[in-house]
């Protein structure tokens, strides 16, 4: 468990600082164009002020996307700090999509997070919990195909904590899909991370959605 | 330069823009893609002499980009954008015949350099 967890971690940091250096580069040559556009302001005697503005908002931008990508990557370098503590499933699910945004753009997969009002609370391992949303995520991922979303949502039901509904971009969706997916690696290894904590996991669908239920017995 | 066309594909849309921008004040007539696909499409309708191309993108991987550019624009001078963790990728774009690779973040300076001199090869 402790290598699958420091393997999620490298993972998981991999993309968001990937992410980071992409904001920098953004603002590195967001700032080289505002001194090329001086420079040549000076030269001809003319500064595009407009331009100037325009290229300082991309900056001011960018700066908020950074703040926004590092804070999350501290929220989630600081997951691992308890074995086992009461975990808020909107604060959980919000984190895991945003640390995912990168994966599903990559698979051109739009993924989004709800919210459920009032507080829902789940006694677990905080770290464990994250791996196993993200591992479901990434299932229903590389199945719903190019434009398809994924959407995650806490407490969806009496007894459920969390679930993972997809749907493609499509009309067609085949009826076997669920049955299907229950025989592939990536479900395999969704279903070992839940038995860690626990926590029963079932497909359904079609559209596929992957729900995970409150943890039997004590708290792990 | 002023003949020489220059396709620059990345995904992020706003770093792609920048930087076209910055390499047209430079002198050299830049395009963007922001996919794959849509460099491939660009290359069909208005051939680049250079393509500055990032490895790592949605759909089409870089890789698989420059296999497709390798065979249908033979001429075409090809320069891979890299990070951190595709060095490796870098290397077997060489192999696969790119001109040269960068890392990201690129220093205008040398990808100016590194585009003269594809550029100049290209001749």
């Amino acid at each position: 468990m402790q290598t699958q967890k420091a393997l999620f971690m490298g993972r998981i940091t991999a993309g968001a600082t990937h992410e980071i250096k992409n904001v920098l580069a953004i603002i590195k040559e967001s700032a080289g164009l505002i001194e090329d556009l001086i420079s040549l302001g000076e030269k001809n005697g003319r500064i595009p002020v407009e331009k100037l503005t325009k290229t300082l908002t991309k900056i001011t931008d960018q700066v908020n996307r950074g703040v926004e990508l590092s804070t999350r990557l501290n929220e989630f370098a600081h997951t691992p700090d308890q074995d086992a503590a009461p975990v808020d499933l909107n604060i959980a699910v919000e984190r895991v999509v945003s640390l995912s945004q990168r994966f599903a753009r990559l698979k051109r997969v739009r993924l989004e997070a709800h919210r459920k009002d009032g507080e829902q609370s789940v006694f677990t391992d905080p770290l464990a919990f994250l791996m196993l949303m993200f591992s479901g995520i990434e299932l229903l991922m590389n199945h719903v195909g190019e434009n398809g979303l994924i959407s995650v949502e806490p407490s969806p039901a009496q007894g459920d904590i969390a679930a993972i509904s997809s749907l493609p971009a499509g009309t067609t969706i085949a009826m076997d899909d669920a049955k299907t997916l229950m025989e592939t690696e990536g479900f395999q290894r969704v279903e070992e991370l839940a038995r860690n904590l626990n926590m029963p996991v079932r497909l359904e669908g079609p559209p596929l959605r992957l729900v995970i239920a409150e943890p039997i017995g004590s708290p792990v | 330069m002023d003949d020489w066309t220059v396709l620059l594909v990345d995904d992020e849309k706003e770093f792609a823009s920048t930087l076209a921008e910055r390499l047209n004040l430079r002198g050299l007539r830049c395009e963007t893609a922001y996919s794959g696909e849509e460099a491939i499409e660009a290359m069909a309708k208005n051939p680049a002499q250079v393509v500055v191309l990032d490895l790592m993108m949605p759909g089409m991987s870089g890789l698989a980009v420059l296999e497709v550019l390798r065979q249908r624009h033979p001429d075409a001078r090809i320069i891979l954008l890299t990070g951190m963790g595709s060095v490796s990728d870098g290397v077997k774009g060489m192999k696969m015949g790119a001109f040269d690779y960068l890392m990201k973040p690129v220093e205008i300076d040398s990808l100016m350099q590194t585009i003269r001199e594809a550029m100049q090869k290209q001749k």
